[in-house]
């Protein structure tokens, strides 16, 4: 066997690429049955949202592609590559794993959060499939300095049992019984559909969107931190008719956005573009003062934690509104004054 | 226009504007001034297609001005994936991958001239030998293939699946990786996988998830690769700041990553002035491997015991040690949460309680001037402020005040 390690690993490679991947799903459906025009552009659009990708279609009608579909009498279009068996239908035309997919699978296994998906036999069976492959990174190669030092206890079994349950529910979309303790440390009991679990790096910790029942109606939405789920289990009650999952809807975006004028000052506008990248926002350049107004959109729920992170760039940067946010600025700004320079305590 | 192709030969290319346009949207055709109006245009374009849905333009008094609107809390995966995803190919690329696939499966091994052959019964313009040669060494070389030599000829097969593949453990898996391709490094290459499955991300969101840094990754991986190999690197590093570039050489030890910004630094070892130094990742490019070190384990060592004393990226100047002291006044019954706010983000700094709602927090690490922004962060909390460094006290006093004039002066 040929050494086939020459060279070095590449993430932009074309067979990774959007075009690829909606003429997979084309062949795929057109190997089930026949396949229309429109039909085959619902396929391309449901793979990839890229303006030029549906250019593929005229090539594959009647262009280049051509030798990959037959017309058939009807005006449709099915697959010119012919299984000889029809075995399982998406694993038709699936590549085997790449060198990279496989180094990278194997790079999670040291993690704690992969871990966390995972019970003791299957992490088994995963570290020996994947026994002879070098993994892409260690976990030692990274240093997150300013990670938020408690964390979830990811090594914890009772949190590892309690996360792989709220993932079952996540998955089966069925509802769960929690036993949650608040913030104030008061016990709660509540019986509610699993959403999503929300991750932050910089808490590192997980929370669970879900939002509660009450006599089988969808009642209020929670955020609960997945380290306080003291425990859970699947509740056997039917998900309420009609019970629509997307959490978005939940998000009370504050009805102004933040506004922020930036001095070029101490790489300022640099450091502000990036610290508040996770935020929808605008900027745009004045110059008649030289400075950039900067509108930042936000979850109402973040608002202290902004107005922290607004506080922590000085005087570089002046907040300009919205008038309830500023006047919290104003009250911290002068409250400082005055312990420094007054004897108030 | 008449050159422009959605798709893209190298990567570099879409990179910086990418990156522009995301970050800062507010700059005009004008300011993009190392390339072309016409490139412009039509990496401008290219970025449109890919986060079709997140673009917003404005016409200001300087130009159109094109940013990226998203909120990080409200997607499921990285829109910046697309570009990745956005490698240009001939026709041949795409039909030999699909004929290969079909054909090696089908048929089982194959000789890349009998793969030839099997092509022109379903081709009308058949590759030549050499470029289905190519394309079969190219694929060896991803891992699709597995060569073996029979005689004087090489006769390639599908790499077979892994067992793991056919075990329900497979789809677990694929749960975590809905995870892993957002919340880890190469977090694309978990995006390949969903793709191959046809599935995403419909079990997780994010908070705090800072998309751009995705862009860095392909240099990430060659100096991960020379990591590896215990190798010395030469790279060109851009400064943000001056503009200018510099071509830099060292020993690439650790990666040091921000989970408040997203910014990613590499820490290396510069043999001539016998120090570490962290430098930006974005600014990092065109990395090329040179020759093994081999110390490289003691300076991992060295840099280990170095960890606990940085703040965040800086090794310090002069005086080697610094320590900050800040004594904060905290509603001990009602702000349970800020005293944990100083435990959780005190980077190991002690925390003492002094009396009744006052608590003193004392860190000593290299360099002072990065636990600024921290300390600004407790505004209106802080009673006292010591620093061994004489200047950084005096830019955070001065800070403070200038703060006060900004917005509480005025009122007076």
């Amino acid at each position: 066997m040929r050494n086939g390690n020459e060279g070095t690993m590449e993430l932009f490679e074309e067979i990774y690429g959007s075009y690829f991947q909606a003429i997979r799903r084309i062949l795929l459906d057109a190997e089930a049955k026949p396949l229309t025009r429109k039909e085959m552009e619902e396929d391309i659009l449901s793979v990839s949202s890229m303006d030029g990708v549906l250019t593929i279609l005229p090539k594959l009608l009647e262009g280049a592609f051509r030798p990959l579909l037959n017309r058939e009498e009807d005006g449709r279009f099915s697959c010119a590559l012919k299984r000889e068996q029809k075995g399982k239908n998406d694993s038709f035309l699936k590549p085997p794993l790449t060198k990279l997919q496989k180094s990278w699978l194997k790079a999670l296994l040291p993690d704690p959060r992969f871990r966390l998906f995972f019970p003791d036999d299957a992490l088994k069976e995963l570290e020996e499939a994947f026994e002879n492959v070098p993994a892409l990174y260690e976990p030692s190669d990274f240093h997150y300095f300013d990670r938020y030092s408690d964390g979830d206890p990811y090594g914890d079994p009772s949190y590892r049992e309690i996360f792989q349950t709220i993932l079952k529910a996540m998955i089966g979309k069925c509802p769960l019984f929690t036993a949650y303790e608040s913030r104030r440390g008061n016990p709660l009991t509540l019986e509610v559909l699993p959403c999503r679990f929300q991750y932050s790096l910089k808490d590192d910790k997980f929370r669970l969107l879900c939002v509660s029942l009450a006599h089988g109606r969808p009642k209020q939405f929670h955020v609960m931190n997945a380290a306080r789920i003291r425990g859970c289990f699947l509740s056997k009650n039917p998900v309420p008719q009609g019970f629509d999952w997307d959490i978005t809807r939940f998000q009370r975006q504050a009805e102004e956005p933040v506004q922020i004028r930036i001095r070029n000052e101490r790489n300022a506008l640099e450091r502000c573009m990036l610290h508040f990248a996770n935020y929808e926002k605008q900027t745009v350049y004045e110059p008649e003062s030289d400075t950039w107004l900067c509108s930042i959109c936000y979850d109402q729920a973040d608002e202290t934690e902004l107005l922290i992170d607004l506080l922590s760039f000085g005087p570089v940067i002046r907040i300009l509104g919205p008038e309830t946010f500023l006047a919290e600025v104003r009250r911290r700004v002068q409250r400082q004054h005055e312990l420094f320079y007054s004897c108030v305590e | 226009m008449s050159d422009y192709q959605e798709l893209i030969k190298n990567f570099e290319r879409i990179r910086d504007y990418m990156r522009q346009f995301f970050l800062y949207g507010f700059k005009v055709r004008s300011e993009f001034g190392e390339k072309s109006g016409r490139t412009y245009d039509n990496e401008r374009r290219r970025i449109e297609s890919y986060l079709s849905g997140y673009i917003h333009a404005d016409y200001t008094a300087r130009g159109k001005q094109v940013s990226v609107h998203m909120d990080s809390k409200q997607l499921s995966t990285n829109p910046l994936y697309a570009a990745w995803k956005s490698k240009s190919f001939t026709d041949n690329d795409l039909l030999l991958h699909f004929f290969l696939l079909y054909l090696l499966e089908k048929e089982g091994p194959l000789t890349a001239f009998a793969l030839c052959d099997l092509l022109a019964e379903h081709m009308e313009h058949v590759p030549d030998l050499q470029t289905v040669r190519n394309k079969c060494r190219e694929y060896e070389r991803l891992g699709i293939l597995e060569v073996q030599k029979n005689g004087k000829a090489y006769v390639y097969r599908l790499s077979p699946p892994m067992a793991l593949e056919a075990s329900p453990l497979y789809g677990d898996l694929m749960q975590a990786v809905k995870f892993c391709s957002e919340a880890m490094p190469f977090g694309i290459v978990g995006s390949t996988l969903l793709d191959r499955e046809f599935l995403h991300n419909d079990l997780f969101c994010w908070k705090h998830y800072f998309l751009v840094h995705t862009l860095e990754d392909q240099v990430l991986l060659k100096i991960l690769e020379a990591m590896r190999e215990h190798r010395i690197i030469t790279f060109e590093n851009h400064s943000v700041r001056s503009g200018k570039r510099a071509q830099v050489t060292g020993l690439p030890l650790q990666i040091f990553v921000s989970t408040q910004t997203g910014r990613r630094y590499l820490c290396l070892y510069f043999f001539p002035r016998r120090r570490f130094n962290c430098l930006r990742l974005d600014c990092i490019s065109r990395v090329e491997p040179l020759t093994v070190c081999p110390e490289y384990e003691l300076y991992r060592e060295k840099l280990k015991k170095n960890l606990a004393s940085c703040w965040g990226v800086s090794f310090g100047g002069r005086s080697r040690m610094e320590t900050l002291c800040m004594k904060l006044y905290i509603d001990e019954k009602r702000e349970e949460h800020i005293i944990n706010r100083l435990r959780r983000e005190g980077r190991g700094g002690e925390v003492l309680r002094i009396r009744e709602n006052v608590f003193l927090y004392t860190g000593t690490f290299f360099d002072a001037n990065e636990m600024l922004s921290w300390v600004k962060s407790f505004t209106g909390r802080i009673l006292d402020l010591q620093c061994s460094n004489e200047a950084a006290l005096k830019k955070v006093t001065r800070d403070l005040e200038q703060m006060y004039e900004m917005y509480a002066g005025t009122q007076q």
